[in-house]
């Protein structure tokens, strides 16, 4: 009796909640997960192309386990993403997980700091995803296929409360504020790994708008694959020099998509905002959580920090062109750009042919007999 | 004839599997209510998803009874942090009468989730549930039950802590999953990211109806996510206390979730 009348009590206190909007948990972020958009398109990325679908997974174990390092070990950060760099690098992505990754087993203590944005990057994430899914489906016409992305765009900004804007935001936004680029100046070798990440995830759609066949979107495929694979070695002079832009990486995509390329674009901007902020000193701890949801605010607003898609097109040239953001997603590349950051010694560069392929690593280097572009 | 509906039934839902008509969601995290343990997580069905499940369960009584169930279960995520559902269990009852077929009960339900887990607060949700005597197992009268749920998390691993409280007709119950006079449970889970596994264990506690012992029976159990479209489950269940509960207890299902291009935005 003692018993049912605790449930009781419990379960009339959770209904004083629900009813009068009243209690501290009503008060709380709410969890607003959505389904993505329905079709049998879904998932045929991951079916036909596992080399690539199963990287993005590790990606985003890679992007959360920074954020939970930045924001909970703030004494031994530096060891700690030299650690999970060496895990990424040589396990994790040479076996990456076969599904996409919990993110909140990765990041606890982030996502619980700031679940709004949590929310954006898995919403934005997903539209990544099923664009890959519509042009990985062989039986959808160009046009179909086409129409289906500009679809699934709209499906993914009428979600209002998670999308960002498709407006290009101000580059202002990523390194002009007081604490921006405190994150890729303090760990470059990182930061490059994560614009690597984000080279490939804009750059990967060219090879498959270029492909006319499933075989040769297969090939175009494995060898932006391995030209990723070769930005990792001697890190980080093969790493992009600065965030990989989509209408540089991937011209034919933003051309054809630009709501989805913009959004893409302020997607990674964001990534690099947030690891700033986690990084910044100049920051309290205490008001990393608000200051993030000040700048997703800046993200999603239309109206402000704004420039025009003529602007955005030439900002890759502004920003030091192609080779400085990683170089070309497709075509001939028998050296990945090598750069020298500030402070650290490189051997010459090599022809990106002419380093050992790693034991596991699933790709070959880059088809040498693909015609530069 | 209830064993030709009973057929039916179930060759529909072989059919819902085998024409997988829609892609589904990497849910192997997503803990059901019996699949495969009591406890259920404070999260519901994502907005504008179905999640079907066709799981099978094996109950071998103190008394000698065996139970075969099924209990295809249909939720819909109509809200945002919210779902309702139904659920239609059948059953097999072995004793030494013999075995008896048939429907036992029809069951509705609704899952509001207040909010997200926040440093300081665990993810709490409501429930309420609805059980109706429709079928010849299925009891007498109409029950009804509210649970409070709560999840905390701790990296890899979460606690879910259900409270239960029912009410309605004590009189003869549903011979599957009857909505008790209360129950309680505690499930600890570990998630597995690599291999996409979660593994739950739980202890739970329930008195079926007023006068009647209190049971305390514990629980292992496992979800996988299968394919990107399938996660499979399994548990056991054993009874702690001597007279109450299953001797043993074993169950296996399927979950599938997808959506239906009509009920969603920007068609």
């Amino acid at each position: 009796m003692l018993f049912r009348t605790i449930v009781a009590a419990v379960l009339a206190v959770t209904g004083l909640m629900a009813s009068q909007d009243l209690g501290t948990a009503a008060a709380q972020t709410q969890r607003d997960e959505q389904f993505y958009y329905p079709g049998d398109f879904n998932w045929k990325f991951l079916a036909i192309y596992p080399e690539a679908a199963q990287l993005f997974n590790a990606f985003d174990y890679g992007h959360a386990v920074l954020y939970e390092r930045l924001y909970t070990k703030r004494g031994s950060v530096g060891r700690e993403l030299e650690k999970e760099y060496r895990y990424l690098t040589t396990d994790l992505l040479v076996r990456p997980p076969r599904f996409a990754v919990a993110e909140e087993v990765i990041m606890p203590a982030y996502s619980k700091l700031a679940w709004r944005a949590k929310m954006m990057f898995d919403w934005a994430h997903l539209l990544h995803r099923q664009i890959y899914d519509a042009y990985a489906d062989d039986r959808l016409a160009p046009v179909q296929r086409d129409t289906l992305i500009e679809r699934l765009t709209d499906y993914y900004l009428s979600n209002r409360r998670y999308a960002f804007t498709d407006k290009p935001k101000t580059m202002a936004l990523m390194d002009e504020q007081y604490f921006s680029q405190a994150f890729r100046k303090t760990y470059p070798t990182f930061n490059g790994l994560i614009w690597a990440y984000h080279w490939l995830q804009v750059g990967l759609y060219e090879p498959f708008i270029e492909g006319q066949t499933r075989a040769e979107r297969k090939s175009g495929v494995q060898a932006t694959v391995a030209r990723f694979w070769s930005m990792l070695e001697d890190p980080p002079s093969r790493f992009p020099r600065y965030m990989p832009m989509a209408p540089a990486i991937a011209p034919r995509f933003s051309a054809a998509h630009p709501r989805a390329a913009v959004i893409f674009d302020n997607l990674h901007m964001m990534h690099d905002i947030i690891s700033d902020i986690l990084t910044a000193d100049t920051i309290p701890y205490h008001r990393k959580g608000q200051m993030i949801e000040q700048q997703l605010d800046k993200l999603q607003d239309p109206s402000r920090d704004v420039m025009s898609l003529d602007e955005w097109r030439r900002m890759a040239d502004h920003m030091g062109g192609l080779p400085a953001m990683g170089g070309p997603a497709t075509g001939l590349l028998r050296e990945v750009p090598r750069h020298h950051h500030p402070g650290m010694q490189h051997p010459e560069a090599e022809p990106a042919d002419s380093a050992p392929a790693r034991k596991g690593r699933p790709q070959e280097r880059a088809d040498t007999t693909a015609h530069q572009h | 004839m209830q064993v030709l509906r009973t057929a039916a039934t179930a060759a529909g839902l072989s059919l819902c599997f085998l024409i997988d008509p829609l892609a589904a969601q990497i849910d192997y995290r997503n803990l059901d209510d019996d699949r495969p343990v009591l406890s259920e997580d404070a999260y519901p069905v994502e907005r504008y998803a179905f999640e079907l499940l066709a799981p099978y369960r094996f109950e071998a009584e103190a008394d000698g009874t065996e139970l075969h169930s099924t209990v295809p279960e249909l939720a819909y995520g109509f809200a945002r942090n919210a779902h309702i559902g139904l659920k239609l269990p059948l059953a097999a009852v072995n004793d030494d009468a013999g075995t008896d077929w048939g429907l036992a009960g029809l069951r509705l339900f609704a899952l509001y989730n207040f909010n997200t887990e926040s440093r300081w607060l665990p993810a709490l949700s409501l429930r309420a549930d609805a059980s109706f005597a429709v079928g010849s197992l299925a009891g007498d009268g109409t029950r009804f039950a509210l649970k409070a749920i709560a999840t905390r998390s701790w990296g890899r691993l979460r606690t879910h802590l259900n409270l239960s409280s029912g009410f309605g007709s004590d009189d003869a119950l549903s011979s599957v999953e009857p909505l008790s006079r209360w129950s309680a449970s505690l499930a600890l889970d570990r998630t597995f990211f690599r291999s996409s596994v979660l593994l739950i264990g739980e202890v739970a506690a329930s008195q079926a109806a007023g006068g009647d012992a209190t049971s305390v029976n514990a629980s292992l159990g496992g979800r996988w996510q299968w394919t990107p479209t399938l996660v499979l489950d399994a548990g056991i269940t054993r009874r702690l206390r001597s007279g109450v509960g299953p001797d043993f207890a074993f169950t296996i299902g399927l979950s599938h979730a997808f959506a239906i291009r009509a009920l969603m935005p920007a068609q």
